[in-house]
């Protein structure tokens, strides 16, 4: 019976000692987590656990079709529900004057209409440039982005 | 009577006859084209962040686009094929970042393409990499920036 009781209580504080690393592992990654999503390009110290964050999903597309002479305009476009971060988006022409921006655009939050800061005449503007900017979440911080060349066809 | 039950069955028929008769010099075959183009869409997967010496994927979520078009994910040096990272510390000190691409080559000016997805390529992830050419002498300490991918279709 006294050799029974022993082993329970062996087993009691080997699974103790198990969980306790268990919640200091997970405390470390959680911290180092935090730290890591400072910015888009880490180089890591020494003996740092690597750790990559959740990445972006950004809505592509080659193609934007406006017309011509109105402010408002239809554009559909989204960032996913799975990001994790927001996004700064803006529509520049090839000669880089800003169509349009939109600032800090939630996970999962759709847009369908944007506003031109100028009116267009008929045409195809070749090599226009979409930008994609990320924030973190947790601390407002850069991500990494991205950019689109686009046709704007204005009929 | 039965005459002129005749002649307005006979008067009747002519007149069938006549209306069923296909007039082909007034007929005109009219052909229309009828044509719509959907626009490529696709979603692309980047890396929010980037540990320099880690493999980095990039996904292909979502691709769809014409059979004959390539999604193409570039880096956006700044202007040339790294990227520069600064200390936290001192914003003087800096580090450039090289890139390989999914071949694991070295980036070239005229090609800075990472990685490439075509048509049916949906849930394909593909990866490159970073390296530090050279930190001899560099301040200790954590150094960050962030990259810019360019994404065309094309």
């Amino acid at each position: 019976m006294n050799e029974e009781q022993r082993i329970k209580k062996v087993m009691i504080a080997i699974i103790v000692v198990l969980l306790t690393a268990i919640i200091c592992l997970g405390a470390i990654i959680l911290l180092d987590l935090k730290e890591t999503n400072k910015s888009g390009i880490l180089l890591t110290d020494e003996g740092r656990e690597n750790i990559q964050l959740k990445p972006i999903t950004i809505q592509g597309f080659s193609e934007f079709h406006a017309k011509s002479d109105e402010v408002t305009q239809e554009f559909t476009f989204c960032n996913p529900k799975d990001n994790n971060c927001y996004m700064d988006i803006e529509f520049l022409l090839p000669d880089g004057t800003k169509l349009f921006e939109v600032k800090r655009i939630e996970p999962r939050y759709v847009i369908k209409k944007v506003e031109f800061l100028k009116t267009l005449k008929n045409g195809i503007y070749e090599n226009c440039t979409f930008n994609i900017n990320c924030y973190s979440m947790n601390d407002d911080s850069k991500l990494n982005g991205a950019a689109m060349n686009v046709t704007l066809y204005v009929r | 009577m039965n005459f002129d039950i005749k002649k307005i069955i006979c008067a009747f028929l002519s007149l069938v006859v006549v209306l069923a008769t296909p007039v082909y010099a007034s007929e005109e075959i009219v052909s229309a084209n009828v044509s719509y183009y959907c626009d490529d869409y696709f979603y692309i997967q980047i890396p929010s962040n980037i540990v320099v010496g880690d493999e980095c994927p990039v996904t292909a979520v979502d691709i769809n686009i014409s059979p004959t078009k390539t999604v193409y994910v570039d880096l956006i040096g700044d202007p040339n094929t790294y990227i520069t990272i600064y200390n936290e510390n001192n914003l003087s000190e800096s580090l450039d970042v090289y890139f390989l691409n999914h071949d694991g080559n070295n980036l070239e000016p005229t090609n800075m393409n990472l990685v490439s997805f075509g048509y049916g390529d949906n849930g394909i992830s593909k990866s490159f990499s970073t390296y530090v050419s050279d930190t001899t002498g560099k301040q200790a300490g954590q150094y960050t920036g962030t990259a810019m991918f360019s994404i065309r279709c094309e």
